[in-house]
Protein backbone atom coordinates (compact mmCIF):
# COMPACT_ATOMS: atom_id res chain seq x y z
CA UNK A 1 0.00 0.00 0.00
CA UNK A 2 1.22 3.40 -0.84
CA UNK A 3 0.97 5.74 1.79
CA UNK A 4 -0.84 8.69 1.25
CA UNK A 5 1.83 11.46 1.60
CA UNK A 6 3.93 10.01 -0.99
CA UNK A 7 1.08 9.89 -3.60
CA UNK A 8 0.92 12.94 -6.58
CA UNK A 9 -1.42 15.43 -6.47
CA UNK A 10 -4.90 15.11 -7.43
CA UNK A 11 -6.15 17.34 -9.69
CA UNK A 12 -9.90 18.86 -9.86
CA UNK A 13 -11.77 20.04 -12.43
CA UNK A 14 -14.43 21.67 -10.29
CA UNK A 15 -17.20 18.90 -11.50
CA UNK A 16 -19.74 19.80 -8.59
CA UNK A 17 -19.74 23.47 -9.75
CA UNK A 18 -20.53 22.29 -13.43
CA UNK A 19 -23.18 19.88 -12.35
CA UNK A 20 -24.76 22.95 -10.22
CA UNK A 21 -24.43 25.36 -13.78
CA UNK A 22 -26.50 22.47 -15.71
CA UNK A 23 -29.96 21.11 -13.80
CA UNK A 24 -29.79 18.83 -16.93
CA UNK A 25 -32.85 16.72 -15.81
CA UNK A 26 -35.00 19.43 -16.04
CA UNK A 27 -34.05 20.82 -19.71
CA UNK A 28 -35.62 18.04 -21.87
CA UNK A 29 -38.05 19.83 -24.69
CA UNK A 30 -39.89 18.11 -27.16
CA UNK A 31 -39.46 20.69 -29.73
CA UNK A 32 -35.66 20.25 -29.73
CA UNK A 33 -36.26 16.70 -29.47
CA UNK A 34 -38.20 16.53 -32.54
CA UNK A 35 -35.74 18.89 -34.41
CA UNK A 36 -32.68 16.30 -33.11
CA UNK A 37 -34.53 13.52 -34.97
CA UNK A 38 -35.22 15.66 -38.07
CA UNK A 39 -31.07 16.51 -38.03
CA UNK A 40 -30.95 12.98 -37.54
CA UNK A 41 -32.44 11.89 -40.56
CA UNK A 42 -31.59 14.33 -43.16
CA UNK A 43 -27.79 13.62 -42.17
CA UNK A 44 -28.40 10.31 -43.29
CA UNK A 45 -29.64 10.92 -45.71
CA UNK A 46 -26.76 13.02 -46.54
CA UNK A 47 -24.01 11.18 -45.49
CA UNK A 48 -25.58 7.89 -48.07
CA UNK A 49 -27.03 9.27 -51.05
CA UNK A 50 -25.88 6.32 -53.67
CA UNK A 51 -28.02 4.33 -51.41
CA UNK A 52 -30.65 6.54 -50.74
CA UNK A 53 -31.14 7.02 -54.72
CA UNK A 54 -31.09 3.01 -55.00
CA UNK A 55 -34.06 3.23 -52.51
CA UNK A 56 -35.95 5.67 -54.10
CA UNK A 57 -35.32 4.36 -57.67
CA UNK A 58 -36.80 1.05 -56.22
CA UNK A 59 -39.63 2.58 -54.83
CA UNK A 60 -40.42 5.04 -57.52
CA UNK A 61 -40.35 1.54 -59.95
CA UNK A 62 -43.25 -0.19 -57.96
CA UNK A 63 -45.14 3.05 -57.25
CA UNK A 64 -45.06 4.11 -61.00
CA UNK A 65 -46.50 0.30 -62.19
CA UNK A 66 -49.20 1.31 -59.65
CA UNK A 67 -49.76 4.90 -60.76
CA UNK A 68 -50.11 3.61 -64.05
CA UNK A 69 -52.53 0.27 -63.10
CA UNK A 70 -54.71 3.16 -61.42
CA UNK A 71 -54.19 5.63 -64.64
CA UNK A 72 -55.58 2.85 -66.73
CA UNK A 73 -58.27 1.74 -64.31
CA UNK A 74 -59.72 5.49 -63.70
CA UNK A 75 -60.25 6.11 -66.92
CA UNK A 76 -61.92 2.26 -68.04
CA UNK A 77 -64.09 3.41 -65.21
CA UNK A 78 -64.92 6.70 -66.53
CA UNK A 79 -65.55 5.19 -69.94
CA UNK A 80 -67.71 2.96 -68.39
CA UNK A 81 -69.93 5.90 -66.26
CA UNK A 82 -69.91 7.78 -69.87
CA UNK A 83 -71.75 4.56 -71.02
CA UNK A 84 -74.67 5.61 -69.16
CA UNK A 85 -75.70 7.69 -71.52
CA UNK A 86 -76.30 4.54 -73.63
CA UNK A 87 -77.69 2.50 -70.36
CA UNK A 88 -81.43 2.34 -72.20
CA UNK A 89 -83.78 -0.30 -72.60
CA UNK A 90 -85.67 0.46 -75.45
CA UNK A 91 -88.95 -0.65 -75.91
CA UNK A 92 -89.83 -0.32 -79.90
CA UNK A 93 -93.77 -0.33 -80.48
CA UNK A 94 -95.94 -1.67 -83.28
CA UNK A 95 -97.63 1.14 -85.53
CA UNK A 96 -100.55 -0.20 -84.03
CA UNK A 97 -99.68 0.83 -80.26
CA UNK A 98 -102.61 3.36 -79.06
CA UNK A 99 -102.29 5.95 -76.61
CA UNK A 100 -103.19 4.24 -74.44
CA UNK A 101 -101.24 0.89 -74.77
CA UNK A 102 -98.23 3.61 -74.67
CA UNK A 103 -99.65 5.08 -71.45
CA UNK A 104 -100.19 1.83 -69.78
CA UNK A 105 -96.84 0.62 -70.52
CA UNK A 106 -95.57 3.88 -69.86
CA UNK A 107 -96.70 3.49 -66.12
CA UNK A 108 -95.79 -0.23 -66.03
CA UNK A 109 -91.67 0.47 -66.90
CA UNK A 110 -91.98 3.28 -64.43
CA UNK A 111 -93.33 1.33 -61.48
CA UNK A 112 -90.23 -0.98 -62.78
CA UNK A 113 -87.15 1.29 -62.03
CA UNK A 114 -88.12 3.74 -59.27
CA UNK A 115 -86.14 6.85 -60.02
CA UNK A 116 -85.43 5.94 -63.48
CA UNK A 117 -86.59 7.91 -66.61
CA UNK A 118 -89.20 6.55 -68.95
CA UNK A 119 -88.89 8.50 -72.37
CA UNK A 120 -91.74 8.34 -75.37
CA UNK A 121 -90.18 8.81 -78.61
CA UNK A 122 -92.95 8.76 -81.33
CA UNK A 123 -92.12 7.36 -84.73
CA UNK A 124 -91.31 11.44 -85.73
CA UNK A 125 -89.25 12.16 -83.03
CA UNK A 126 -87.65 8.88 -83.78
CA UNK A 127 -86.24 10.04 -87.62
CA UNK A 128 -85.60 13.30 -86.32
CA UNK A 129 -83.08 11.76 -83.86
CA UNK A 130 -81.89 9.91 -86.52
CA UNK A 131 -81.64 12.66 -88.92
CA UNK A 132 -79.37 14.43 -86.57
CA UNK A 133 -77.33 11.60 -86.08
CA UNK A 134 -76.67 10.86 -89.51
CA UNK A 135 -75.64 14.81 -89.89
CA UNK A 136 -74.76 15.79 -93.58
CA UNK A 137 -75.95 12.16 -94.96
CA UNK A 138 -79.19 12.64 -94.03
CA UNK A 139 -80.51 14.13 -97.26
CA UNK A 140 -80.78 9.88 -98.15
CA UNK A 141 -83.45 10.28 -95.44
CA UNK A 142 -86.02 12.63 -97.87
CA UNK A 143 -89.39 11.34 -98.59
CA UNK A 144 -89.03 9.43 -95.81
CA UNK A 145 -91.58 11.75 -93.60
CA UNK A 146 -94.60 9.97 -95.04
CA UNK A 147 -93.87 6.50 -94.87
CA UNK A 148 -91.62 7.06 -91.67
CA UNK A 149 -90.31 3.20 -90.91
CA UNK A 150 -88.68 4.26 -87.88
CA UNK A 151 -91.36 2.49 -85.24
CA UNK A 152 -92.17 4.84 -81.87
CA UNK A 153 -90.18 3.42 -78.89
CA UNK A 154 -90.71 3.60 -74.99
CA UNK A 155 -86.88 4.44 -73.70
CA UNK A 156 -86.02 3.76 -69.90
CA UNK A 157 -83.15 5.64 -69.02
CA UNK A 158 -81.21 3.59 -66.06
CA UNK A 159 -78.84 4.99 -63.34
CA UNK A 160 -75.97 2.16 -63.25
CA UNK A 161 -75.02 -0.67 -65.98
CA UNK A 162 -76.95 -3.04 -63.05
CA UNK A 163 -79.87 -1.85 -63.05
CA UNK A 164 -79.78 -1.89 -66.94
CA UNK A 165 -79.16 -5.17 -67.18
CA UNK A 166 -81.76 -6.10 -64.23
CA UNK A 167 -84.93 -4.21 -66.08
CA UNK A 168 -83.65 -5.51 -69.60
CA UNK A 169 -84.29 -8.99 -68.13
CA UNK A 170 -87.17 -8.07 -66.14
CA UNK A 171 -88.89 -6.11 -69.68
CA UNK A 172 -87.79 -9.13 -72.02
CA UNK A 173 -89.75 -11.93 -69.44
CA UNK A 174 -92.73 -9.76 -68.93
CA UNK A 175 -93.28 -7.84 -71.83
CA UNK A 176 -91.93 -9.62 -74.54
CA UNK A 177 -94.88 -10.94 -76.65
CA UNK A 178 -97.16 -8.19 -75.83
CA UNK A 179 -99.44 -7.12 -78.12
CA UNK A 180 -98.53 -3.79 -78.85
CA UNK A 181 -93.96 -4.26 -78.42
CA UNK A 182 -92.69 -4.67 -81.59
CA UNK A 183 -88.84 -5.65 -79.62
CA UNK A 184 -86.73 -4.60 -76.82
CA UNK A 185 -83.42 -3.89 -76.90
CA UNK A 186 -80.19 -2.77 -74.69
CA UNK A 187 -76.99 -1.39 -75.89
CA UNK A 188 -75.21 -3.34 -73.55
CA UNK A 189 -72.27 -4.68 -76.07
CA UNK A 190 -69.73 -1.96 -75.41
CA UNK A 191 -69.99 -1.55 -71.45
CA UNK A 192 -70.16 -5.19 -71.03
CA UNK A 193 -66.67 -5.23 -72.95
CA UNK A 194 -65.39 -2.42 -70.71
CA UNK A 195 -66.85 -4.45 -67.79
CA UNK A 196 -64.48 -7.29 -68.56
CA UNK A 197 -61.32 -5.50 -69.10
CA UNK A 198 -61.94 -3.92 -65.62
CA UNK A 199 -62.26 -6.79 -63.92
CA UNK A 200 -59.12 -8.70 -65.23
CA UNK A 201 -56.77 -5.15 -64.75
CA UNK A 202 -58.43 -5.04 -61.70
CA UNK A 203 -57.98 -8.20 -60.48
CA UNK A 204 -54.36 -8.77 -62.17
CA UNK A 205 -53.32 -5.37 -61.36
CA UNK A 206 -53.91 -5.24 -57.58
CA UNK A 207 -52.63 -8.93 -56.93
CA UNK A 208 -49.46 -7.34 -58.44
CA UNK A 209 -49.11 -4.05 -57.31
CA UNK A 210 -49.59 -5.72 -53.75
CA UNK A 211 -47.24 -8.32 -54.70
CA UNK A 212 -44.48 -5.26 -56.19
CA UNK A 213 -45.84 -3.36 -52.23
CA UNK A 214 -44.46 -5.84 -50.52
CA UNK A 215 -41.06 -6.62 -52.38
CA UNK A 216 -40.28 -2.88 -52.69
CA UNK A 217 -40.84 -3.04 -48.56
CA UNK A 218 -38.17 -5.72 -48.43
CA UNK A 219 -36.32 -3.91 -51.02
CA UNK A 220 -36.31 -0.97 -48.43
CA UNK A 221 -35.40 -2.65 -45.45
CA UNK A 222 -32.54 -4.56 -46.72
CA UNK A 223 -31.52 -0.67 -47.68
CA UNK A 224 -32.33 0.68 -44.41
CA UNK A 225 -30.58 -2.07 -42.79
CA UNK A 226 -27.43 -1.42 -45.08
CA UNK A 227 -27.54 1.97 -44.29
CA UNK A 228 -28.03 0.97 -40.11
CA UNK A 229 -24.85 -1.33 -40.13
CA UNK A 230 -22.65 1.89 -41.57
CA UNK A 231 -24.07 3.45 -38.35
CA UNK A 232 -23.70 0.97 -35.99
CA UNK A 233 -21.27 3.15 -33.50
CA UNK A 234 -23.35 5.71 -33.38
CA UNK A 235 -26.62 3.25 -32.33
CA UNK A 236 -24.35 1.53 -30.27
CA UNK A 237 -23.26 4.49 -28.26
CA UNK A 238 -27.35 5.98 -28.45
CA UNK A 239 -27.83 2.81 -26.55
CA UNK A 240 -24.94 3.24 -24.56
CA UNK A 241 -25.99 6.64 -23.42
CA UNK A 242 -29.64 5.86 -22.49
CA UNK A 243 -30.99 6.91 -25.89
CA UNK A 244 -35.09 4.82 -25.91
CA UNK A 245 -35.29 2.39 -28.99
CA UNK A 246 -38.24 4.65 -30.23
CA UNK A 247 -35.69 7.66 -30.48
CA UNK A 248 -32.71 5.24 -31.98
CA UNK A 249 -35.70 3.83 -34.75
CA UNK A 250 -37.76 7.05 -35.20
CA UNK A 251 -35.08 9.00 -37.91
CA UNK A 252 -34.73 6.16 -39.56
CA UNK A 253 -38.21 5.96 -40.34
CA UNK A 254 -38.45 8.88 -41.32
CA UNK A 255 -35.82 8.71 -43.42
CA UNK A 256 -38.27 5.53 -44.99
CA UNK A 257 -40.71 8.21 -44.96
CA UNK A 258 -38.84 10.54 -46.76
CA UNK A 259 -37.30 7.65 -49.63
CA UNK A 260 -41.33 6.62 -50.13
CA UNK A 261 -42.49 10.27 -50.55
CA UNK A 262 -39.62 11.11 -52.98
CA UNK A 263 -40.05 7.54 -54.86
CA UNK A 264 -44.12 8.22 -55.11
CA UNK A 265 -43.52 11.91 -56.54
CA UNK A 266 -40.73 10.56 -59.13
CA UNK A 267 -43.23 8.05 -60.06
CA UNK A 268 -46.16 10.36 -60.20
CA UNK A 269 -43.81 12.40 -63.12
CA UNK A 270 -42.97 9.35 -64.94
CA UNK A 271 -46.90 8.37 -64.73
CA UNK A 272 -47.67 12.07 -66.36
CA UNK A 273 -44.95 11.49 -69.15
CA UNK A 274 -46.49 8.21 -69.79
CA UNK A 275 -50.01 9.83 -69.86
CA UNK A 276 -49.08 12.27 -72.35
CA UNK A 277 -47.77 9.92 -74.21
CA UNK A 278 -50.60 7.89 -74.21
CA UNK A 279 -53.02 10.56 -74.92
CA UNK A 280 -51.38 11.44 -78.15
CA UNK A 281 -51.67 7.73 -79.37
CA UNK A 282 -55.12 8.06 -78.20
CA UNK A 283 -55.75 10.92 -80.36
CA UNK A 284 -54.59 9.07 -83.65
CA UNK A 285 -56.08 5.60 -82.84
CA UNK A 286 -59.92 6.41 -83.78
CA UNK A 287 -60.87 2.78 -82.37
CA UNK A 288 -59.76 3.63 -78.99
CA UNK A 289 -60.76 7.10 -79.07
CA UNK A 290 -64.68 6.03 -79.06
CA UNK A 291 -64.06 4.17 -76.00
CA UNK A 292 -62.24 6.65 -74.05
CA UNK A 293 -63.07 10.24 -75.70
CA UNK A 294 -61.35 12.09 -73.05
CA UNK A 295 -58.46 10.51 -71.91
CA UNK A 296 -58.18 12.00 -68.75
CA UNK A 297 -54.75 11.96 -65.60
CA UNK A 298 -55.24 11.14 -62.21
CA UNK A 299 -57.30 12.98 -59.23
CA UNK A 300 -55.98 14.68 -56.65
CA UNK A 301 -57.29 12.00 -54.10
CA UNK A 302 -55.81 9.14 -56.20
CA UNK A 303 -52.17 11.11 -56.39
CA UNK A 304 -52.74 11.44 -52.85
CA UNK A 305 -53.37 7.63 -52.49
CA UNK A 306 -49.63 6.70 -54.20
CA UNK A 307 -47.91 9.38 -51.77
CA UNK A 308 -49.26 7.76 -49.10
CA UNK A 309 -48.73 4.03 -50.43
CA UNK A 310 -45.10 5.50 -51.04
CA UNK A 311 -45.11 6.58 -47.67
CA UNK A 312 -46.71 3.71 -45.93
CA UNK A 313 -43.78 1.48 -47.56
CA UNK A 314 -40.84 3.52 -47.19
CA UNK A 315 -41.93 3.81 -43.19
CA UNK A 316 -43.01 0.22 -42.65
CA UNK A 317 -39.54 -0.85 -44.86
CA UNK A 318 -37.61 1.15 -42.24
CA UNK A 319 -38.78 -0.01 -39.15
CA UNK A 320 -38.97 -3.68 -39.76
CA UNK A 321 -35.25 -2.93 -40.56
CA UNK A 322 -34.59 -0.93 -37.03
CA UNK A 323 -36.74 -3.61 -35.34
CA UNK A 324 -34.50 -6.52 -36.41
CA UNK A 325 -31.34 -4.46 -36.47
CA UNK A 326 -31.97 -3.52 -32.60
CA UNK A 327 -33.31 -7.00 -31.83
CA UNK A 328 -30.31 -8.19 -33.28
CA UNK A 329 -28.00 -6.14 -31.41
CA UNK B 1 -26.68 0.56 -5.40
CA UNK B 2 -25.84 -2.94 -6.90
CA UNK B 3 -26.98 -6.11 -5.66
CA UNK B 4 -25.49 -9.60 -7.07
CA UNK B 5 -26.89 -12.45 -5.99
CA UNK B 6 -25.92 -15.79 -7.13
CA UNK B 7 -25.23 -14.67 -10.71
CA UNK B 8 -23.96 -16.49 -13.35
CA UNK B 9 -23.80 -16.02 -16.96
CA UNK B 10 -23.42 -18.77 -19.73
CA UNK B 11 -22.48 -17.56 -23.03
CA UNK B 12 -23.67 -20.51 -26.21
CA UNK B 13 -23.06 -23.64 -26.28
CA UNK B 14 -21.77 -23.67 -23.17
CA UNK B 15 -18.75 -20.96 -22.07
CA UNK B 16 -19.31 -19.82 -18.34
CA UNK B 17 -18.04 -16.43 -17.96
CA UNK B 18 -19.29 -16.38 -14.17
CA UNK B 19 -20.13 -18.54 -11.91
CA UNK B 20 -22.25 -18.07 -8.52
CA UNK B 21 -21.34 -13.69 -8.02
CA UNK B 22 -22.06 -12.47 -4.97
CA UNK B 23 -21.37 -8.96 -4.58
CA UNK B 24 -22.88 -5.60 -3.35
CA UNK B 25 -21.33 -2.19 -3.65
CA UNK B 26 -23.23 0.87 -1.98
CA UNK B 27 -24.06 4.16 -3.26
CA UNK B 28 -20.71 6.37 -3.51
CA UNK B 29 -18.78 3.54 -2.94
CA UNK B 30 -15.40 3.14 -6.18
CA UNK B 31 -14.48 -0.37 -6.37
CA UNK B 32 -12.18 -2.22 -8.73
CA UNK B 33 -12.87 -5.24 -10.62
CA UNK B 34 -9.86 -7.21 -10.74
CA UNK B 35 -8.49 -10.59 -12.55
CA UNK B 36 -6.83 -11.47 -15.57
CA UNK B 37 -7.99 -11.41 -19.06
CA UNK B 38 -11.15 -13.59 -19.67
CA UNK B 39 -11.81 -14.07 -15.70
CA UNK B 40 -15.24 -12.10 -16.47
CA UNK B 41 -14.45 -9.05 -15.43
CA UNK B 42 -16.37 -7.02 -18.63
CA UNK B 43 -19.54 -9.66 -18.43
CA UNK B 44 -19.98 -8.40 -15.34
CA UNK B 45 -19.61 -4.86 -16.22
CA UNK B 46 -22.05 -5.75 -18.89
CA UNK B 47 -24.60 -7.25 -16.34
CA UNK B 48 -24.81 -4.36 -14.62
CA UNK B 49 -25.66 -2.12 -17.45
CA UNK B 50 -28.03 -4.25 -19.12
CA UNK B 51 -26.28 -5.07 -22.05
CA UNK B 52 -26.38 -8.66 -20.97
CA UNK B 53 -29.24 -10.30 -18.63
CA UNK B 54 -27.75 -12.95 -16.39
CA UNK B 55 -27.90 -16.72 -16.75
CA UNK B 56 -29.10 -17.56 -13.40
CA UNK B 57 -29.14 -15.11 -10.05
CA UNK B 58 -30.76 -11.60 -9.53
CA UNK B 59 -29.13 -8.47 -10.64
CA UNK B 60 -30.17 -5.86 -8.47
CA UNK B 61 -28.91 -1.88 -9.43
CA UNK B 62 -30.74 1.00 -7.76
CA UNK B 63 -33.78 -1.21 -6.72
CA UNK B 64 -34.59 -2.80 -9.84
CA UNK B 65 -34.05 -6.26 -10.70
CA UNK B 66 -32.48 -6.73 -14.28
CA UNK B 67 -34.54 -9.51 -15.66
CA UNK B 68 -38.01 -7.72 -14.88
CA UNK B 69 -36.95 -4.54 -16.62
CA UNK B 70 -37.86 -4.15 -20.68
CA UNK B 71 -35.68 -2.48 -22.87
CA UNK B 72 -36.94 1.41 -21.98
CA UNK B 73 -36.32 0.33 -18.35
CA UNK B 74 -32.59 -0.57 -19.74
CA UNK B 75 -32.79 2.64 -21.31
CA UNK B 76 -34.27 4.67 -18.23
CA UNK B 77 -31.34 2.84 -16.40
CA UNK B 78 -28.88 3.61 -18.24
CA UNK B 79 -29.32 7.87 -18.34
CA UNK B 80 -28.15 7.47 -14.91
CA UNK B 81 -25.00 5.00 -16.06
CA UNK B 82 -22.02 6.48 -17.73
CA UNK B 83 -19.94 3.59 -19.58
CA UNK B 84 -16.23 3.79 -20.13
CA UNK B 85 -14.54 1.56 -22.32
CA UNK B 86 -10.57 1.14 -23.38
CA UNK B 87 -11.57 1.69 -27.06
CA UNK B 88 -13.53 4.95 -25.91
CA UNK B 89 -16.16 4.66 -28.38
CA UNK B 90 -16.28 8.12 -29.76
CA UNK B 91 -18.15 9.29 -32.81
CA UNK B 92 -15.44 9.98 -35.29
CA UNK B 93 -17.60 12.00 -37.50
CA UNK B 94 -18.56 13.94 -35.00
CA UNK B 95 -16.48 17.24 -33.15
CA UNK B 96 -14.93 16.78 -29.50
CA UNK B 97 -17.43 18.71 -28.33
CA UNK B 98 -20.45 16.95 -30.15
CA UNK B 99 -18.93 13.70 -29.01
CA UNK B 100 -19.39 15.17 -25.12
CA UNK B 101 -22.51 17.18 -25.64
CA UNK B 102 -23.95 13.55 -27.27
CA UNK B 103 -25.04 12.06 -23.76
CA UNK B 104 -27.35 14.70 -23.62
CA UNK B 105 -28.25 15.26 -27.31
CA UNK B 106 -30.28 11.56 -27.26
CA UNK B 107 -32.11 13.51 -24.05
CA UNK B 108 -33.96 16.38 -26.26
CA UNK B 109 -31.49 18.92 -24.05
CA UNK B 110 -31.16 22.10 -26.35
CA UNK B 111 -28.03 22.29 -28.58
CA UNK B 112 -27.18 25.78 -26.64
CA UNK B 113 -27.16 24.18 -23.16
CA UNK B 114 -25.15 20.83 -24.73
CA UNK B 115 -22.94 23.15 -26.01
CA UNK B 116 -22.39 25.22 -23.23
CA UNK B 117 -22.12 22.35 -20.67
CA UNK B 118 -19.84 20.50 -22.71
CA UNK B 119 -17.69 23.64 -23.37
CA UNK B 120 -17.79 24.49 -19.67
CA UNK B 121 -16.65 20.08 -18.90
CA UNK B 122 -13.98 20.79 -21.62
CA UNK B 123 -12.56 24.12 -20.76
CA UNK B 124 -12.10 22.55 -16.79
CA UNK B 125 -10.59 19.21 -18.03
CA UNK B 126 -7.95 21.67 -20.23
CA UNK B 127 -9.41 20.89 -24.01
CA UNK B 128 -10.71 23.07 -24.51
CA UNK B 129 -8.63 24.42 -27.65
CA UNK B 130 -9.68 20.50 -28.90
CA UNK B 131 -13.01 20.73 -29.23
CA UNK B 132 -13.41 21.57 -32.85
CA UNK B 133 -10.99 18.64 -33.37
CA UNK B 134 -12.15 15.05 -34.74
CA UNK B 135 -11.37 12.08 -32.60
CA UNK B 136 -8.60 10.59 -34.61
CA UNK B 137 -6.57 13.88 -34.54
CA UNK B 138 -6.43 12.92 -30.60
CA UNK B 139 -3.55 11.09 -28.13
CA UNK B 140 -5.35 7.89 -26.96
CA UNK B 141 -5.41 9.69 -23.46
CA UNK B 142 -7.22 12.79 -24.76
CA UNK B 143 -10.20 10.65 -26.60
CA UNK B 144 -10.23 8.58 -23.24
CA UNK B 145 -10.96 12.37 -21.29
CA UNK B 146 -13.42 12.81 -23.67
CA UNK B 147 -15.29 9.45 -23.28
CA UNK B 148 -14.90 10.52 -19.45
CA UNK B 149 -16.14 14.00 -20.17
CA UNK B 150 -19.33 12.35 -22.22
CA UNK B 151 -20.19 10.01 -19.12
CA UNK B 152 -19.83 12.58 -16.97
CA UNK B 153 -21.76 15.68 -18.22
CA UNK B 154 -24.80 13.91 -17.81
CA UNK B 155 -24.35 14.02 -13.72
CA UNK B 156 -24.96 10.07 -13.59
CA UNK B 157 -25.20 8.10 -10.18
CA UNK B 158 -22.97 5.48 -11.58
CA UNK B 159 -19.49 5.30 -13.69
CA UNK B 160 -18.56 1.88 -15.12
CA UNK B 161 -15.24 1.84 -16.68
CA UNK B 162 -13.99 -1.16 -18.31
CA UNK B 163 -10.04 -1.25 -18.45
CA UNK B 164 -10.30 2.34 -19.32
CA UNK B 165 -6.40 2.87 -18.92
CA UNK B 166 -5.68 0.17 -20.89
CA UNK B 167 -4.49 2.01 -23.81
CA UNK B 168 -2.97 5.03 -21.40
CA UNK B 169 0.83 5.54 -20.33
CA UNK B 170 0.85 6.51 -16.31
CA UNK B 171 0.52 10.68 -16.87
CA UNK B 172 -3.03 10.28 -18.54
CA UNK B 173 -3.81 7.01 -16.32
CA UNK B 174 -3.46 9.43 -13.63
CA UNK B 175 -5.41 12.14 -15.20
CA UNK B 176 -8.14 9.61 -16.23
CA UNK B 177 -7.98 8.69 -12.44
CA UNK B 178 -8.00 11.94 -11.48
CA UNK B 179 -11.57 12.39 -12.93
CA UNK B 180 -12.98 9.26 -11.77
CA UNK B 181 -12.03 9.72 -8.17
CA UNK B 182 -13.30 13.35 -8.34
CA UNK B 183 -16.53 11.86 -9.52
CA UNK B 184 -16.70 9.28 -6.73
CA UNK B 185 -16.02 12.16 -4.45
CA UNK B 186 -19.03 14.17 -5.56
CA UNK B 187 -21.15 10.52 -4.47
CA UNK B 188 -21.13 8.94 -7.96
CA UNK B 189 -20.46 5.07 -7.47
CA UNK B 190 -17.75 3.89 -10.00
CA UNK B 191 -16.87 0.38 -10.78
CA UNK B 192 -13.90 -0.12 -12.42
CA UNK B 193 -12.54 -3.28 -14.32
CA UNK B 194 -8.56 -3.41 -14.77
CA UNK B 195 -6.17 -6.05 -14.82
CA UNK B 196 -4.07 -3.09 -13.77
CA UNK B 197 -2.61 -3.88 -10.26
CA UNK B 198 -0.36 -0.79 -9.67
CA UNK B 199 -3.38 1.39 -10.42
CA UNK B 200 -5.18 -0.70 -7.53
CA UNK B 201 -2.23 -0.45 -5.16
CA UNK B 202 -1.83 3.18 -6.24
CA UNK B 203 -5.88 4.04 -5.38
CA UNK B 204 -6.08 1.51 -2.59
CA UNK B 205 -9.82 1.14 -3.16
CA UNK B 206 -11.84 -1.89 -2.69
CA UNK B 207 -11.00 -4.56 -5.14
CA UNK B 208 -13.00 -7.25 -5.85
CA UNK B 209 -10.73 -10.17 -7.66
CA UNK B 210 -12.21 -12.65 -10.18
CA UNK B 211 -11.03 -15.61 -11.61
CA UNK B 212 -12.60 -17.66 -14.31
CA UNK B 213 -15.98 -16.22 -13.44
CA UNK B 214 -15.65 -16.29 -9.58
CA UNK B 215 -15.13 -13.88 -6.58
CA UNK B 216 -12.02 -15.40 -5.01
CA UNK B 217 -11.23 -12.20 -2.78
CA UNK B 218 -13.08 -9.29 -2.12
CA UNK B 219 -10.51 -6.38 -0.26
CA UNK B 220 -11.37 -3.42 1.68
CA UNK B 221 -7.94 -2.06 0.65
CA UNK B 222 -5.44 -2.94 -2.22
CA UNK B 223 -2.37 -3.96 0.19
CA UNK B 224 -3.97 -7.75 0.56
CA UNK B 225 -4.38 -8.24 -2.82
CA UNK B 226 -0.59 -8.91 -3.60
CA UNK B 227 -0.54 -11.18 -0.50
Amino acid sequence: MIPASSQPERVSIGLVKIWGEGQVGSRVSLLSFTRHILRRALGNLRRSPVTVALSVVTISVALFLLSTFTLLLHNCTLAVSREGGDLMVMVFLKDSASKSDVERLSGEFGRLMPGGKVAFTDKSAALKNFRSLLGEDAAMLEGLEKENPLPASLDMQAVSPEQAEALYAETVSRFQGEPAVESIRYSRGGVQQIKKILSVVQTAGIAGIVFLLIITGFIIANTIRLALYGHRVEIEIMELVGARRAAIAAPYVIEGLFQGVLGALVAIAATFALFGALKSFLAQADALTAVFPSFQFLGAEQLGLIVLAGAAVGMAGSFLAVRRFLSEG
Amino acid sequence: MIHLHGVSKTYPPDQTALRGVDLKVSEGEFIFVAGASGAGKSSLLKLLFGAEKSSTGDVVIGGRNMAAVGLDGIAELRRDIGVVFQDYKLLPRRTVLENVAYGLEVLGVTQRERNRLALLLLHAMGLNDRADAYPVTLSGGEQQRVAIARALIRKPRMILADEPTGNLDQEMSKRVFDLLLEANSAGVTVVVATHNLSVIEQLNKRTVVLDRGKIIGDFSHAGRIRQ
